[in-house]
């Protein structure tokens, strides 16, 4: 993996305004990804992890610019000559340039393919798009298809034919062939059953390892995630509250949320006793987050500065940010102590 | 009716539930699909089975027949055993849709709580008229009374000023709160028996977390025994006693959760284990994944359901006979010709499926 970076986010945010009253008078913000920054290098894989509501799936999308950010900036490093352009302003004719150098897989491969368009259509769409010659497209659909592991008599059937899993490689398909330098795949495995979740995870990493893809995977299970990430960020109520390469986090997390969250993933060993340390109340209202560190009201170890100041995302050891004041002096507990009792 | 019973590993426990030779055929235009495929199992009084398997395996039309709610244009046969302590056992296959019996049992007996718990309440009625129903069908018909279960439940299951609570509808509940709510629901009528699909499936990590823990805790406070079906191998591991793995209708492996765990025995068991990624061992290796995809199981051919996808098939036998659930070790049940036990039951000669 080299350092050149590829994107760089700088305090992405996404604000959707409450509206009340009958002059819909605007009274608050939802603010669903507040001030996200961030790098991401060629060929690396960034894990993107955290509850239902903690704004992973919108910053993914304002990336691509699947819906519009309030503000920011994301600059993607682009063609030959490494032009990079900011894609949270571009406008939509240079939008339109630009999409073939980044594309999304989806979690549902069922309602993200149209059921009227064979395989084939469905795949060379991007290209269409781009107005190549039918015979190019033709030649590069059968080149990615065979790459996802279809095959040609695939191709002329529709998506109804398919399982899940297939389903999810057209998606893969139709996502690389206009050779992006960036995939967002959101959720991409979460609705395929156990025995396909793997064949879907061998491919993408199969496939961002040959084609060095930088690759924004958004999920939730943390088991996943580990598996596939180079690093890892941890959001929770629209910010990245830790952030960190992948076996750094896992083995030694440094903000109290991302220590409960490994915690409460059940692993399948009926001999581990359950270490889950349980988070009282609910997640923090992204229109009405508490004041200080937003995690206060539900961290064990919240003191009174917790209550009154945000901590920035610092960088606590090389490589290593989190957003906690104690993330120096805190002895958080990762998932490997638990995991090796299980090998003895 | 005391006669030993065959199906499940031994325990010392009394049986609660008793399932045997269990197969539920769906007619479809494409043809018969065999939801369950002679399913035997026993739930002990007070303890926890987990059923185990991907989508349309079967798991979830297994436990809807407990409480007869499986699409009506199902055909059920095979023994639903239901024991009590006082009389004799009664079977459900053989309740008529109507009978005061089956209406006693489910949700008074028998409790279920869904994946979806949105869609598994009404909208229309405020969580304590739902709740209050129950326990006016199953436990009193006293209004105050009633009214003071109600709150109790509530109070148990973590839900803070449940008296509020019941004045509530369910969209104002978060997700967690709602899945409290259902499990309140269920537990009510202090059911002897509580079927949980996929409870914790809709939830995230922490609040499933949450919910696990309430249910083992409210298993130990009223000593309800727990069919808990699930597709996640974790989430069996924390709450399972014994586990039964189902593929394509059958259960193909049957052991205590501590043995399935340890010693998977059926190759599919063994797959799954090996296809999700553990947490803490990031290995830089890709996973090792079945091949094929989730089969569906309609016109089920005579043949071993994982045949297709089997890394370890034997052509000419599995392919050719439907591999029996027995004992490969002492109360450790597997379905694969692999094991001379198995290839003995099913009366083939001894040495048929020595080709490795």
């Amino acid at each position: 993996m080299s350092t050149e970076t590829v994107l760089s986010v700088r305090n992405l945010k996404k604000y959707y305004p409450i509206e009340s009253g009958a002059l819909r008078r605007v009274t608050g913000h939802v603010k669903a990804v507040d001030d996200v920054s961030f790098d991401l290098a060629r060929g690396e894989v960034l894990g993107l992890v955290g509850e239902s509501g903690c704004g992973k799936t919108t910053l993914g999308r304002c990336i691509v610019r699947a819906i519009d950010p309030t503000g920011g900036a994301a600059r993607l490093v682009i063609g030959e000559d490494d032009t990079d352009v900011d894609l949270a302003t571009a406008s939509k004719g240079e939008l339109r340039r630009l999409r073939r150098h980044m594309n999304m897989v989806f979690q549902d491969p069922f309602s993200s393919l149209s059921p009227r368009m064979t395989v084939r259509d469905i795949i060379g769409e991007p290209l269409r798009a781009q107005g190549l010659p039918a015979k190019e497209i033709a030649g590069r659909v059968e080149r990615i298809a065979e790459l996802c592991g279809l095959n040609t008599a695939h191709l002329s059937r529709y998506p109804n034919a398919f399982s899940g899993g297939q389903r999810q490689r057209v998606c893969i398909a139709r996502a690389l062939i206009s050779q992006p330098v960036l995939i967002v795949a959101d959720e991409p495995v979460s609705a395929l059953d156990v025995s396909i979740q793997a064949q879907i995870l061998n491919l993408l990493q199969r496939l961002q390892r040959e084609l060095n893809l930088s690759l924004i995977f958004v999920a939730h299970d943390l088991s996943v995630v580990e598996h596939i990430a180079d690093r890892v960020a941890v959001m929770y109520v629209g910010k990245i509250i830790e952030l960190a390469p992948t076996e750094s986090l896992y083995k030694r997390p440094r903000h109290p949320y991302t220590e409960a969250l490994m915690s409460a993933v059940p692993k399948p060993d009926p001999d581990l006793r359950d270490e889950t340390i349980i988070l009282s109340g609910e997640v923090a209202s992204p229109a009405n987050p508490p004041s200080g560190c937003y995690f206060h009201p539900r961290c064990r170890y919240a003191s009174e500065i917790c209550k009154t100041a945000a901590p920035p995302l610092r960088e606590t050891s090389s490589g290593h940010w989190s957003a906690c004041h104690f993330a120096d002096v805190l002895e958080l507990k990762g998932v490997e102590a638990v995991e090796e009792r299980a090998d003895g | 009716m005391s006669n030993p019973h065959t199906s499940a590993p031994e325990t010392a426990t009394r049986p609660l539930v008793e399932v045997k030779n269990l197969r539920v055929v769906l007619p479809l235009i494409e043809g018969n699909l065999t939801a369950s495929d002679g399913v035997s199992f026993t739930i002990p009084e007070g303890k926890t089975l987990g059923l185990v398997g991907e989508s349309g395996c079967g798991k979830t039309i297994t436990a809807q027949s407990i409480l007869k709610i499986a699409p009506r244009n199902s055909r059920t046969s095979g023994e639903i055993l239901l024991h009590y302590p006082d009389r004799p056992p009664v079977d459900i296959v053989s309740l008529g849709p109507k009978d005061d019996e089956l209406l006693s049992i489910r949700g008074g007996e028998a409790a279920m709580i869904f994946q979806e718990p949105m869609t598994s309440f009404s909208p229309v009625h405020s969580i304590g008229n739902q709740l209050l129903e129950t326990i006016y069908l199953h436990r009193t018909r006293d209004k105050a009374k009633a009214h003071e279960i109600a709150v109790a439940m509530l109070q148990k299951v973590g839900i803070a000023d449940p008296a509020a609570a019941l004045r509530k509808y369910p969209h104002e509940f978060s997700g967690g709160m709602r899945q409290r709510a259902m499990i309140a629901m269920a537990l009510a009528s202090q059911p002897r028996l509580l079927i949980a699909d996929e409870p914790t499936t809709a939830l995230d990590v922490t609040v499933q977390a949450q919910v696990l823990r309430l249910m083992r805790d409210l298993q130990r406070d009223q000593g309800m025994a727990i069919l808990y079906i699930s597709h996640d191998l974790g989430v069996i591991a924390r709450m399972a006693d014994e586990v039964a793995v189902m593929y394509m209708g059958s259960i193909v492996e049957y052991a205590a959760v501590r043995d399935l765990f340890h010693a998977p025995k059926h190759p599919y068991t063994k797959g799954l284990m090996a296809s999700v990624p553990r947490i803490g061992k990031k290995s830089g290796e890709p996973l090792e994944s079945i091949k094929g995809n989730v089969p569906v199981p309609i016109n089920k051919p005579v043949a071993c359901g994982f045949f297709p996808r089997c890394p370890v098939a034997i052509a000419g036998v599995c392919d050719k006979a439907v591999p029996p659930l027995v004992d490969v070790t002492p109360g450790h049940r597997s379905a694969c010709f692999l094991y001379p036990e198995v290839v003995a039951a099913a009366g083939l000669p001894q040495g048929a499926a020595n080709v490795h």
